[in-house]
């Protein structure tokens, strides 16, 4: 072994990690160092930095509560996911909240959410889709609309109208036939804006509109008129992945309010 | 495989909650995407690690996940760019000025900041010092072979970047 291959497996050393020692070519390098004065120099040189390096990397502390926070957050997580393991119908679907938790709401909630499945299962056999045990599984509970705004969100190459105002959005969709958010107007009049997309939701316009506040979010917009499955009156919240949904309908169209986050991360809109 | 792994979420966070979180802020290059990366990973863990069949993979797939989660997250961030420009460059990791005064360990963070974008990951994995060259290489999916040579190339960068940045703040 020469000086220069000595060097390439000496820079493997990680000053204090005796497991990188342990390799056979990396011994035999460190062994040249008692007879190679300057070799010697230059990997005292080397571990120097890199001890620095080291120690400046390893001194970034988490916030104080983080490992508290961390654990508490893990065990809410594993009592969420026992808890929805037998019932694929209740594992994404949650109301509102309600100025009462009285013991009749959670028999409610249960009845809806049987009924939510079943409605989505009659549409989807009215609808001749095809699902397989898999997807019937991934998707229970979550609205037929929904999860297909959610995957038009993942594979969206861009918006087909940019402006950082609502009104000349509100004008694009319009002079597209597009359905745009009417009951919700003045809310988003004064909103930052980026722009807006309109998908084909089965041979319906479904339009979107994103918006950049302290963070990013959507509003998707269909007429009740397209809608073909039954969907909650009041609002609903879903998660898909780390998207979450708000679901509601006022008298003419169904709005869905989305971002990443929690539902508790939705801005307040209405 | 070793039976004695404790593998308790109290082990668990213990033991691996630094490292996450470095590992997280060497990559996001800020406090509160490095704690949402390290905790996802965590919350990823509560509800899939028991079928993880081999315990003593745990470090190995905590990286993973949380390099994965960070891929992601940053795959979806670029989609953003499509929205506006000028969006990228605040998705893309800039330092945040408050982090950068209070956190010793954004000198090294700084300097990984400025070597070439493939260098990166593996000169963090390595300075954190939590994971063998094989571990590196599952964890980034890369050849042992090309960490190496990554690595060397890497590292000659980040010392000159690094020495420059120290000799700044003198």
């Amino acid at each position: 072994m020469d000086r220069k291959e000595a060097k390439t497996f000496l820079e493997l050393c990680r000053p204090g990690l005796e497991a990188d020692y342990t390799d056979p070519l990396i011994t035999e390098a460190l062994a040249m160092l008692d007879q190679d004065p300057e070799l010697r120099a230059w990997f005292e040189s080397e571990q120097a930095i890199d001890a620095r390096i080291s120690d400046s990397l390893n001194n970034i502390e988490p916030p104080a509560a983080f490992k508290a926070e961390t654990l508490a957050g893990m065990y809410a997580h594993k009592a969420q996911a026992n808890e929805n393991a037998p019932e694929a119908s209740s594992d994404t679907i949650q109301f509102p909240d309600q100025t009462s938790t009285k013991s009749w709401m959670s028999a409610f909630v249960g009845i809806a959410a049987v009924f939510v499945v079943l409605f989505v299962t009659v549409a989807a056999l009215r609808t001749g889709q095809e699902t397989n045990t898999g997807t019937a599984v991934a998707t229970a509970g979550i609205p037929d609309l929904v999860q297909f705004l959610s995957n038009e969100m993942d594979n969206m190459k861009g918006l087909d109208k940019r402006s950082q105002q609502s009104g000349p959005i509100m004008t694009y969709l319009a002079s597209r036939g597009a359905p745009k958010p009417d009951a919700l107007e003045d809310v988003i009049r004064d909103k930052r804006t980026l722009g807006c997309v309109v998908f084909d939701y089965n041979g319906a316009q479904l339009s979107m509109i994103c918006f950049k506040d302290d963070s990013y979010y959507h509003i998707a917009t269909l007429d009740k008129a397209d809608i073909r499955e039954d969907i909650p009156q009041g609002p609903s919240y879903y998660q898909i992945g780390n998207q979450a949904f708000k679901m509601w309908q006022d008298e003419k169209q169904v709005h869905i309010l989305t971002m990443e986050g929690t539902e508790e991360d939705l801005p307040e809109l209405i | 495989m070793d039976e004695s792994i404790d593998t308790s979420f109290d082990s668990i966070v213990s033991n691996y909650y630094q490292p996450l979180y470095r590992f997280g802020y060497s990559l996001a290059k800020n406090e509160h995407e490095a704690g949402d990366l390290a905790q996802q990973t965590f919350f990823i863990y509560a509800e899939k690690g028991g079928s993880l069949r081999d315990k003593s993979n745990v470090k190995s797939w905590l990286f993973t996940t949380l390099y994965r989660e960070f891929l992601r997250r940053k795959r979806k961030n670029e989609r953003m760019d499509n929205y506006e420009p000028e969006l990228l460059e605040n998705a893309g990791g800039s330092i945040e000025p408050e982090v950068q005064s209070t956190l010793d360990g954004n000198l090294a963070v700084e300097a990984l900041a400025e070597v070439d974008a493939v260098y990166r990951e593996p000169l963090s994995l390595f300075y954190l010092k939590d994971l063998s060259y094989k571990e590196i290489a599952e964890i980034l999916d890369v050849p042992i072979g090309t960490i190496m040579s990554r690595l060397s190339r890497g590292k000659a960068q980040l010392r000159e970047i690094f020495k420059r940045k120290e000799a700044e703040t003198i």
